[in-house]
């Protein structure tokens, strides 16, 4: 995809990724270019995640989701996901790593997935005020985090 | 007789982030402001049922409180989404 398309497509969205992320009373997301951050406190566990929504190649493209070391958001992995039960979760392999996914359309896992690889939606899916939603739903509605997926 | 309470302005959100403003009284019942809230956002066809309301990412589980006692005020803001998505 074109850079500047990519780029400009993300700024397009931002503004609202940003306002819906803050309707589920969730902090103020950051962003370093296609790299989306959203901090999150489990009020179950205590413990502190942060998603990070890699947008390469959006809007042709879903975000991708993993979630980070809340002290080095260098670090990804199945280690710094939350572990909520009722969310219904699977794995692929990507990029020569395994990484948990989320079974809900509009995060890039979900729709690389060999079960859902051939199913086609339109991109406004995973429209980044959608993801935020699916964040939302993730920290908020499926029910209670019980510590790190580790 | 007019109804008592202040009138709230209250910003309905979709799930697509998507805004609507609803005016009611502030003595309407959360029910009240779901209905209306999906029939803006959603479209009246849709089956009220099949949503739920959320203040700061908590349902209202009760629909029988008030918009006041629910804690709305004038310019609040809620989000009304599906109550269940595709998960699998």
């Amino acid at each position: 995809m074109d850079p500047e398309l990519n780029a400009a497509c993300v700024d397009r969205d931002w503004p609202g990724f940003v306002e819906q992320v803050q309707r589920f009373g969730l902090a103020a997301p950051t962003r370093d270019r296609l790299n989306l951050y959203v901090p999150w406190t489990s009020p179950e566990s205590d413990d502190d995640f942060v998603a990070w929504l890699r947008c390469d190649g959006y809007d042709a493209t879903a975000p991708l989701l993993q979630f980070v070391d809340p002290d080095d958001w260098a670090v990804a992995g199945r280690r710094w996901w939350p572990s909520i039960p009722n969310a219904t979760m699977n794995s692929i392999s990507f990029e020569g790593n395994t990484i948990p996914i989320i079974c809900t359309p509009g995060t890039r896992g979900y729709h690389l997935h060999q079960s859902h690889r051939g199913e086609a939606y339109e991109r406004s899916v995973w429209a980044l005020p959608k993801v935020a939603t699916l964040l939302g739903r993730l920290f908020c509605r499926w029910g209670a985090c019980q510590g790190r997926l580790g | 007789m007019g109804e008592e309470g202040k009138k709230l302005t209250i910003t309905v959100a979709s799930d697509a982030g998507d805004t609507e403003t609803i005016e009611l009284n502030e003595n309407v019942l959360m029910r009240q402001l779901l209905i209306r809230g999906v029939h803006k956002l959603y479209g009246e066809g849709e089956n009220q049922t099949e949503y739920e309301v959320l203040i700061d990412g908590s349902a209202v589980e009760d629909l029988t409180v008030s918009l006041k006692d629910a804690g709305l005020q004038d310019g609040s803001t809620v989000v009304v989404q599906k109550i269940d998505v595709s998960r699998g």
